[in-house]
């Protein structure tokens, strides 16, 4: 039982480093692409959409390639950090950042694309500095957005199995996240706690999105009016 | 149109009956991953003999068990344990006359750096990554790890830290991949490759007692008692050594 709850703190833990660190890569990232014209745009696209529909495993084994010591990734890590990046929290949240990146970057890429240049343009006329455009204007009006970036990475990265299942290796308090634990108690057949585990992820999905969805419709009606 | 479908329909339900009545041309075979490899060159074995085609499926012991409790399409299941189809047995799933040894596994220790001469002179390493080991809740080996483990003197706490595969393929993976220099895994992994590895003495742990079993009301009855009985016969048994376990009969 302690296992399991060390297992909720540790996911949420991943879920919060994860999403905070994914709104700061994919809001860059989100407005250079709905700013930006060029063939290769749709390859960058398809590339941010991949992690959507490759098998966890694929990415996980490529990490796991990655990661070891003996490859320049693995390698440099443990120079820099004297520490081994599978196995570790730090992979799982590299991990995590990759496989939630589309989740982070297509609402603010959808909501980019909509958002009127004409607002940002008189704002400059105006002098106000990007940084300012950016947190007065732009942020406002995306805020949905933003929630739902936000909220969506947050909830991928809790419910995440595959990819922690090939890197993490199973360390109590340190790897082994909800996911695992569930897999864990099925496989051993302890079904009694795989059911306390599995219901309660289903309710903990079920508010957040029930949330999420509450949340954009007022914010996009309000944005309207 | 009616017509057409009414033919379609037709066609369809005479080949999914010629399917189900093409009986005994093939076998269902669950098998948990650390026997995949035999399996896989005894089904082929099986199939030039018998003209009965084995069709394997490879998971952990805990999925196949899982599955076959919820009605999975196997005749044969083939676990790493006795435990699983014992279990299925008293749970009125699989039939109980057909429950069978059929391989006795043994552990062994895989190291990069060369294989220790004891268990003793392996603890008193130094160590820079983890050691890698089944999950002991999950797999016989990772038991079996753990229970050799704790034959070591108690005050000999362990120097490293411990990682743990879900089964033993991906325990071995951890360590092919380069993410640990040592891995108690399967001696039928490591046998036939180039790695240099301790085999375990088999008095350190309980032994790996690998079951089978028929799980009943199969589509393919003959086919399956005709592929265990394959499996049983002196010639599977004795080669068995090869391929990194005991045959049944011996401890």
């Amino acid at each position: 039982m302690q296992s399991d709850i060390d297992a909720i703190w540790l996911t949420l833990k991943l879920a919060l480093f994860t999403s905070v660190l994914l709104m700061l890569i994919a809001t860059p990232l989100a407005w250079k692409l709905s700013r930006w014209q060029h063939k290769a745009k749709n390859l960058v696209l398809a590339v941010v959409a991949l992690p959507l529909v490759l098998p966890p495993t694929v990415l996980g084994f490529y990490l796991l390639v990655v990661f070891s010591p003996n490859a320049v990734a693995g390698e440099l890590w443990q120079l820099i950090t004297g520490e081994q990046l599978a196995f570790s929290f730090a992979g799982l949240v590299i991990g995590s950042l990759i496989y939630s990146l589309p989740f982070a970057v297509q609402p603010l890429y959808a909501s980019f694309l909509q958002l009127d240049n004409r607002y940002i343009d008189v704002a400059r006329t105006m002098g106000m500095s990007k940084w300012s455009r950016f947190r007065r204007i732009i942020m406002p009006i995306c805020k949905p957005a933003f929630m739902v970036a936000l909220g969506l990475s947050f909830a991928h990265t809790v419910g995440e199995f595959g990819v922690v299942l090939m890197i993490g290796g199973n360390i109590p308090g340190e790897t082994q996240v909800l996911s695992i634990a569930l897999f864990e108690h099925v496989e051993a057949m302890e079904y009694g706690k795989a059911h306390a585990l599995a219901f309660g992820l289903l309710v903990f999905s079920f508010l957040l999105m029930a949330l999420l969805y509450r949340y954009n419709r007022n914010g996009v009606t309000a944005w309207k009016s | 149109m009616n017509r057409w479908i009414e033919k379609a329909l037709c066609v369809l339900v005479v080949m999914f009956n010629v399917s189900a009545h093409a009986d005994e041309q093939q076998v269902n075979i669950a098998v948990a991953a650390n026997f995949a490899q035999p399996v896989k060159h005894f089904a082929e074995m099986f199939e030039k003999k018998t003209g009965i085609k084995p069709i394997i499926t490879v998971s952990s012991s805990g999925t196949l068990y899982a599955q076959i409790q919820h009605g999975a399409p196997f005749d044969v299941f083939l676990s790493a344990d006795a435990l699983r189809p014992e279990k299925l047995v008293a749970e009125g799933l699989a039939e109980k006359q057909t429950l069978r040894t059929y391989a006795t596994g043994r552990l062994a220790l895989v190291s990069r750096s060369g294989a220790p001469d004891s268990l003793n002179a392996f603890v008193s390493r130094k160590f820079d990554k983890p050691v890698a080991i089944a999950n002991p809740k999950l797999a016989p080996y990772g038991l079996a790890a753990s229970q050799a483990l704790g034959t070591l003197p108690p005050d000999a706490a362990l120097p490293f830290r411990q990682v743990q595969g879900k089964n033993i393929l991906q325990t071995y993976q951890y360590f092919t991949s380069g993410n640990v220099d040592d891995a108690f895994v399967a001696w039928s992994l490591v046998k036939r490759s180039n790695y240099s590895y301790l085999l375990i003495p088999d008095d350190f742990h309980a032994p790996i007692v690998q079951k089978m079993v028929i799980i009943k009301d199969n589509a393919h009855p003959y086919a399956a008692r005709r592929f265990m009985q394959y499996l049983l016969s002196a010639k599977v048994q004795k080669s068995l050594m090869d391929w990194g376990y005991q045959s049944a009969g011996k401890r």
